[in-house]
């Protein structure tokens, strides 16, 4: 049935008032590339197990980095003097040297404390192998004299070594270095690997992120050919894209860090119900401030990458059309 | 506003599907486009809603030569045409209120300013009670309705219709001719493509025919006209 005149006019103003309306600024309710897409739960999970790998990897170095301090801080700021005794010596005379040994090393600049380990002591740490009884009278047992050094200021360790050889001839002083440096050569190894394994990490999510995306891109090519003849520019079909996966990235790295979180706090759990002076040289498995830095950059991170991937693939997809 | 000189198309090393077209669209005209399955209707409204450009020959819209224009200038242009497309490609998981919301959003309108206009269109062509209803659930001629309310809620320069009848019962179908006739008369340039030749004769207007991909320009076929 056609409409009437005035029908016609009154529709013809109705459409032309409508129409006349100016447009404002962006929306904000409506999501053009679903963001609980089913298509993307495996992704999901994928990203979520990379960045639980990268959580682990990244906290693997910080461990490294604590525990290589503690180990290195506790031995380059200790020195020890062992007195060997020769033939003839006898036990006065040891002690003779010893007191002589303590004056001059307390007397050095740069030196904090001196301490002798005593006979006492000495007798008490080789029990468990030697038997109770008078070893040091009995066995050439070195004596040891702990000394702890200023780390900033250290003594000068050659001329402290020779006042040293000149009141015992047979006293050497051992400044830990070759210790310290094959700590710090393994602990930089390690450092490496989960440095290594952190960036191996980074680069397969990125990788993960531009094939999923490109997948993305070919199952809604209907929406992005809509959105492209209906007038949106390139950076706005690519930011509906990275909405979505931005949303993906801060999901799966916040279900990463919960599961991160668990394993330090089962690995905690182990330390401290197992910890004694056989496995002392394991990184502490407290979290530090540091600690929850690293943790929470992570699905930062997450959706940092996942976002910056998208953007590219998205741009340079559609890019390739009219 | 619109002009095609001596354009052809092939795609890839096949022979072309549109050989020497031109014609002129003036501001505000209104055009049948017609012509059997296959003569190249689809080539030629591609060419006009710039989802190709041609292998050869000239077209210029809205002052721009759209063979030479920097594909980064060409959302502009898009902008002010309007697309019913056969398929009608609907997003399947937006509401018939946000398909047709689609392209204020892109032109950076706020869902504030919009509303209003986006829930009229949608109950003048007869979706006022299915704002909601993802296109899924909505019949072929509801999904058309939904297809031709976006193509005109951004009031385009120019409108172009593939088959925007097709699927709609007569009522339903006339109702939407008034509304592309409404929006010619606000100066928008139309262009329907169709089979339908009672279509062609019921309104005024001249057509374009495309015979083995060339284009004859004919005068209305409507009684009166």
């Amino acid at each position: 049935m056609l409409m009437s005149l005035p029908q016609v006019t009154a529709l013809a103003n109705k459409i032309k008032d409508i129409l006349n309306r100016k447009a404002g600024l962006q929306s904000k309710g409506t999501r053009i590339v679903p963001a609980n897409d089913a298509t993307n739960r495996p992704l999901l999970g994928v990203i979520a197990i990379m960045c639980y790998f990268a959580a682990l990897a990244g906290e693997s170095v910080l461990m490294i980095n604590r525990a290589v301090d503690e180990w290195t801080s506790g031995l380059s700021s200790a020195i020890t003097i062992q007195v060997r005794p020769v033939a003839g010596d006898t036990a006065l005379s040891l002690d003779t040297q010893i007191g002589e040994l303590l004056k001059i090393v307390r007397a050095a600049p740069g030196v904090t404390r001196v301490q002798e380990l005593s006979r006492r002591d000495t007798e008490k740490l080789l029990e468990p192998w030697l038997g109770a009884g008078n070893i040091l009278d009995e066995l050439p047992i070195p004596r040891l004299i702990d000394v702890q050094i200023d780390r900033a200021h250290p003594p000068e360790m050659e001329l402290l070594s020779l006042n040293i050889s000149r009141i015992a001839p047979n006293a050497k002083l051992n400044d830990h270095a070759q210790w310290n440096d094959r700590i710090l050569i393994f602990a930089n190894f390690l450092r490496g690997l989960a440095f290594g394994i952190l960036i191996l990490t980074i680069i397969t999510t990125i990788t993960i992120v531009l094939f999923a995306t490109r997948a993305g891109l070919t199952a809604k090519h209907e929406i992005v050919e809509v959105l492209h003849l209906t007038g949106a520019h390139d950076a706005f079909i690519a930011r509906e894209f990275e909405k979505q996966f931005m949303s993906l990235g801060l999901r799966a790295g916040l279900l990463a860090i919960a599961a991160a979180l668990l394993t330090f706090l089962l690995f905690s759990g182990l330390i401290s119900r197992y910890a004694n002076a056989e496995i002392y040289f394991l990184p502490t498995p407290d979290l530090y401030f540091s600690d929850f830095l690293l943790l929470l950059l992570i699905p930062l991170g997450a959706a940092l990458v996942a976002t910056l991937t998208t953007r590219v693939t998205v741009l340079r997809v559609i890019g390739r059309t009219l | 506003m619109l002009r095609f000189e001596n354009v052809g198309i092939r795609y890839g090393m096949g022979a072309e599907i549109l050989r020497d077209v031109s014609f002129h669209l003036e501001p505000g005209s209104f055009h049948f486009l017609t012509g059997a399955s296959g003569t190249g209707k689809t080539s030629l409204l591609k060419l006009m809603y710039m989802a190709r450009r041609p292998s050869r020959g000239w077209i210029t819209m809205f002052g721009q030569d759209l063979v030479h224009l920097p594909r980064t200038k060409l959302p502009e242009i898009r902008r002010r045409v309007g697309v019913v497309f056969q398929d009608f490609r609907l997003i399947n998981h937006l509401s018939a209120f946000d398909n047709v919301a689609l392209p204020l959003v892109i032109a950076g309108a706020r869902r504030d300013d919009y509303r209003e206009d986006v829930e009229e269109l949608l109950t003048w062509v007869g979706l006022g009670e299915r704002l909601d209803a993802k296109p899924p659930t909505l019949s072929g001629g509801e999904q058309q309705r939904v297809a031709i309310a976006r193509a005109v809620v951004a009031k385009p320069d120019l409108l172009l219709a593939d088959e925007p009848t097709g699927n709609v019962d007569p009522k339903i179908g006339q109702r939407l001719m008034r509304l592309f006739i409404e929006l010619n008369k606000l100066g928008a340039s139309v262009v329907i493509a169709t089979h339908d030749d009672s279509l062609v004769r019921k309104i005024a207007a001249p057509v374009l025919s495309l015979e083995n991909g060339t284009l004859i320009k004919r005068p209305s076929s409507a009684k009166g006209a």
